[in-house]
Formats: structure tokens, C-alpha cells, sequence
């Protein structure tokens, strides 16, 4: 009997983790509906356990190319730049926020409350990892929940939005891309007004969705985030439509769009420390889990 | 020792990828579970294969285990693999490595249709691919020349050998 499981000892493990695996994907599968699941524990510590062993790999890489930057090409441009570029992140989304209020009515009173609402801080992040699959799209941050980054919210870069913490740990996280497979964003045509949802294709492109009933959509048209979904906060910029994919008959439409950042080249990236009403809704109570499933960032039904 | 190896590498080939094009960086998270498969016992492998696995799917947003599951099945590959192929000299695991990383991508992208859907193929990610499963060819003889370096510091057996090529039907497992 003692040799007959010893025997099979090794299938049987092989199967449990099959089923396991399988299981999980199910769960995380379905997470992407809505409904979440954590990851277990020691999964997250691998997470923490990477951090700084990225951050020893990226130091002399980062070291020969701030080098190059500072001392040999252009002596303190790339400090002065960093700053620069920490102060155009603010100004630009401050402006998007008064332009998207002046378009819409002009009352300066929504305009103020408007400013109010994005009065966020801002917490700088160092890009130290990327995605280890080439389909999936998400950055590791060496920022954490000790420096107040977590899961549900923002990350910015001066181009525009780079997508949105999905999980943490005490000192890094990891943010989902805009153009993740998984990533979707309520936007809005900057010069129409013409609503619909930005998705991930997990290439590089993004695809907007829209209903085109009434809907004024055109290749070079700036696409923002509408605030619709409680995830993002209004006024961030996406990226700008490329192409209009007009089938006939269809009640929604496609159109393919170029991401406003340049994800290949992101090194700092700008964590807006507050959550949405919807992402504060769903992480409620439950403090913030040390790995959390991506969420359906659109709120889709 | 040896899953230690492989988480680090794992972060490493993380770093890597902020920095360097996709095309470029080998798939350390793929040559550590192979190697692992290939130098440890049947259950000590295929634990640690199982277990980096987990790790990449935690330094990615692909679905929680896939990559696990796809580790596993490569674990499976790779015994199966040893009876016939002698995986143990540079250029037939360098060989073997590149036929993994590329039924890698193929499983993932199987994977991704059967539960998200919506999966094209981009014929500019296709060519990457392929790059990158040259440079981890190119990677494999040192990674497992490494990984048995680690594997001996950490006082396991490392002694494999090609076991019965004409032995057709033995158990994979």
C-alpha cells in the first residue's frame, strides 16, 4: 500500500497543481468581471522579496545612464529636466482639468470645485520592472504602501495616464498599463464631447469604443478620461484616434488610438495618492491587500 | 539554492525589460524552471518549477497561474525530453530551450484566448518572439551552467545524465 502511493505520489502532486493553477485562473478570470479575489500571501512576498533586487540591477544601469545625461551630453539638463518634468505633470493635468470645465459650461464656481477635486498629491515613482510575459503590459514601481501608494489608484506621467496600481506591497507595487489587455477606461473626445471606453489590445495601440448614434469621432481627435467610472479622475489625457472604424449598421463602434505616452520610455511616473469613489468602494474594509486581482477598471456590469 | 536562483533571476530579467528591448532580454523565468526540471529530482523540480512560476505570474498582470500551469507542463516536457535528448551538453538544451520558448509564447497565447478571448496575433510581437526565444537559446548553456553551479553549492545532486534513449515507453513522471 506504502509503495503503491509512493508510486503515485508524483502524478498525484502533478495533478493537485494542474488543478490548482486552473483554479486560479478561474478566480482571477473572474476578478477581471468584478468580483475579486487576494492572491495568497506568500505570492505577495515574492513581490516584495523582487524589489530590491530590481533596484540593484537597474543602480548601475541607471548609474552609466545618468552619467551619460548629466556629465558627458548636457552637464544638469537631466536634473533640471526631472524637476521640469515633475512640475509639467501638475500644470498639464491642471489645465486639462479648467479646459474640460470651460468646455462644459463656463461657470467658474466648477471650475474651482473642478481644481479642488484634483488637488491629489503627487508621489514619484522610480519604473524598476516590467511585465516578464509579451502579452500582458504592467510596470513594477518601487513605490509602496509605506510611501502611500495603493491598489485602485492613478499613476501619471507628463504625457498623460499610465494605468492603475493593482497591487502593493510595503515598499513597491504594480501598476497595469493603459494598453494592458486587460486595462479599459471611460473616456471622452476632447473636442466632441463624444463618450465611450478606452481598452488595452495588449500591443501598444488602445481601441475606443463608442456609441455612434449622435457621436462626432475623428483621427487626430484627443481622447480624455471622462470620470465616468469613479476610477479616474476627469480630465487626464489618453492618447489621440488614429483611425475610425466605421462598420455599417453597427450600434457600437471602434476606433484605433495611439496612447498620448510613450510606455517604453517611462523611467518616473507620478502615483496620484488618492482613489476614485469607485476604487474606494471596493477596497473598503478591507484595508489594502498585500496583491489584489486586477480590477475591472471601467466598472463594466 | 536553486529557487532562490530562479526568484532572483526572475527580478532581474524584470529589470532587464525597463531597460532593454523585449527581443533582447532572455526569458530567465523560462531557463531556471527548465533547468530546475532537469537537475533536481522529479518532485523537488517539479515544486520549484511550480513555485517560479507563481513568481512570474506575480511580477506580471497575466492571469493568476498561468504561468504556473505552463511551468508545470514544461517540467513535464522536460522529463519527458531527458530519455531522449541529452539535454545535459550546451547545443541540444540550447536547442531545446528555443522549442520551449516559443511553445511558451504559443501556450500563453492558448491560454489567454481560452480565458479572456479577443486574442490577435500581432505579426511585429510574432517577430519579437522568435527574437527573443533566439536570445534565450543563446542564454541557456550559461543559465544551466549556472544552475548547476548553484544546485552543487546547495548540496543537491546534479549528476544527470541521458537516461535510456530507446526506452520509449517509460513513464513520463
Amino acid at each position: 500500500m506504502g509503495d503503491f502511493f509512493r508510486r503515485i505520489r508524483l502524478p498525484l502532486i502533478f495533478a493537485a497543481l494542474v488543478l490548482l493553477t486552473t483554479f486560479f485562473m478561474i478566480g482571477d478570470q473572474r476578478a477581471a468581471r468584478g468580483e475579486r479575489v487576494n492572491a495568497p500571501w506568500p505570492l505577495s512576498a515574492l513581490l516584495e522579496a523582487s524589489a530590491p533586487i530590481q533596484r540593484a540591477v537597474r543602480w548601475p544601469i541607471e548609474h552609466v545612464r545618468v552619467s551619460w545625461a548629466e556629465y558627458i551630453a548636457l552637464v544638469d539638463v537631466g536634473r533640471e529636466n526631472g524637476a521640469l518634468r515633475a512640475r509639467l505633470v501638475t500644470a498639464l493635468e491642471e489645465n486639462l482639468q479648467l479646459r474640460e470645465a470651460l468646455v462644459e459650461s463656463g461657470n467658474l464656481e466648477r471650475v474651482a470645485a473642478m481644481r479642488r477635486g484634483f488637488e491629489a498629491d503627487l508621489m514619484p515613482a522610480r519604473v524598476i520592472g516590467q511585465d516578464v510575459s509579451p502579452y500582458f503590459r504592467s510596470l513594477l514601481l518601487d513605490r509602496g504602501r509605506e510611501s502611500g501608494v495603493l491598489s485602485g489608484m492613478p499613476i501619471v506621467a507628463d504625457g498623460g495616464l499610465v494605468g492603475l496600481v493593482t497591487a502593493t506591497t510595503p515598499s513597491a507595487s504594480r501598476t497595469m498599463l493603459l494598453v494592458d489587455r486587460r486595462a479599459a477606461v471611460d473616456a471622452v473626445v476632447e473636442r466632441s464631447r463624444a463618450l465611450g471606453i478606452v481598452r488595452g489590445t495588449g500591443t501598444g495601440a488602445l481601441e475606443f469604443s463608442f456609441l455612434m448614434r449622435g457621436a462626432d469621432v475623428q483621427a487626430g481627435d484627443a481622447l480624455l478620461t471622462s470620470g465616468v467610472g469613479g476610477v479616474y479622475p476627469k480630465g487626464l489625457r489618453i492618447g489621440t484616434v488614429v483611425s475610425v472604424n466605421a462598420q455599417k449598421g453597427a450600434l457600437v463602434h471602434t476606433a484605433r488610438a495611439a496612447p498620448s505616452v510613450d510606455f517604453g520610455e517611462l523611467e518616473i511616473v507620478f502615483a496620484l495618492l488618492e482613489r476614485g469613489p469607485s476604487m474606494r468602494l471596493l477596497y473598503e474594509g478591507e484595508g489594502d491587500a498585500a496583491t489584489d486581482a486586477a480590477p475591472d477598471v471601467a466598472g463594466a456590469p | 539554492m536553486l529557487l532562490a536562483a530562479g526568484v532572483i533571476a526572475l527580478a532581474v530579467e524584470s529589470a532587464l525589460l525597463a531597460n532593454f528591448p523585449f527581443a533582447l532580454v532572455p526569458a530567465l523565468s523560462l531557463l531556471f524552471p527548465i533547468a530546475a526540471a532537469l537537475l533536481l529530482g522529479p518532485l523537488a523540480g517539479l515544486l520549484v518549477s511550480a513555485v517560479l512560476g507563481f513568481g512570474a505570474d506575480m511580477l506580471s498582470s497575466a492571469l493568476l497561474g498561468q504561468h504556473a500551469f505552463l511551468r508545470i507542463a514544461e517540467f513535464a516536457l522536460v522529463r519527458a525530453a531527458i530519455g531522449q535528448f541529452d539535454l545535459v551538453r550546451p547545443v541540444p538544451f540550447a536547442l531545446f530551450a528555443f522549442a520551449i520558448a516559443l511553445a511558451d509564447a504559443a501556450g500563453s497565447a492558448a491560454l489567454i484566448q481560452f480565458f479572456l478571448g479577443g486574442f490577435a496575433a500581432d505579426p511585429r510581437g510574432l517577430g519579437a518572439i522568435v527574437l527573443r526565444a533566439l536570445a534565450t537559446a543563446a542564454a541557456a548553456p550559461l543559465v544551466l551552467a549556472l544552475a548547476r553551479r548553484v544546485a552543487a553549492w546547495g548540496g543537491g545532486d546534479v549528476d544527470v545524465r541521458r537516461e535510456m534513449r530507446l526506452e520509449t515507453k517509460r513513464p513520463v513522471l
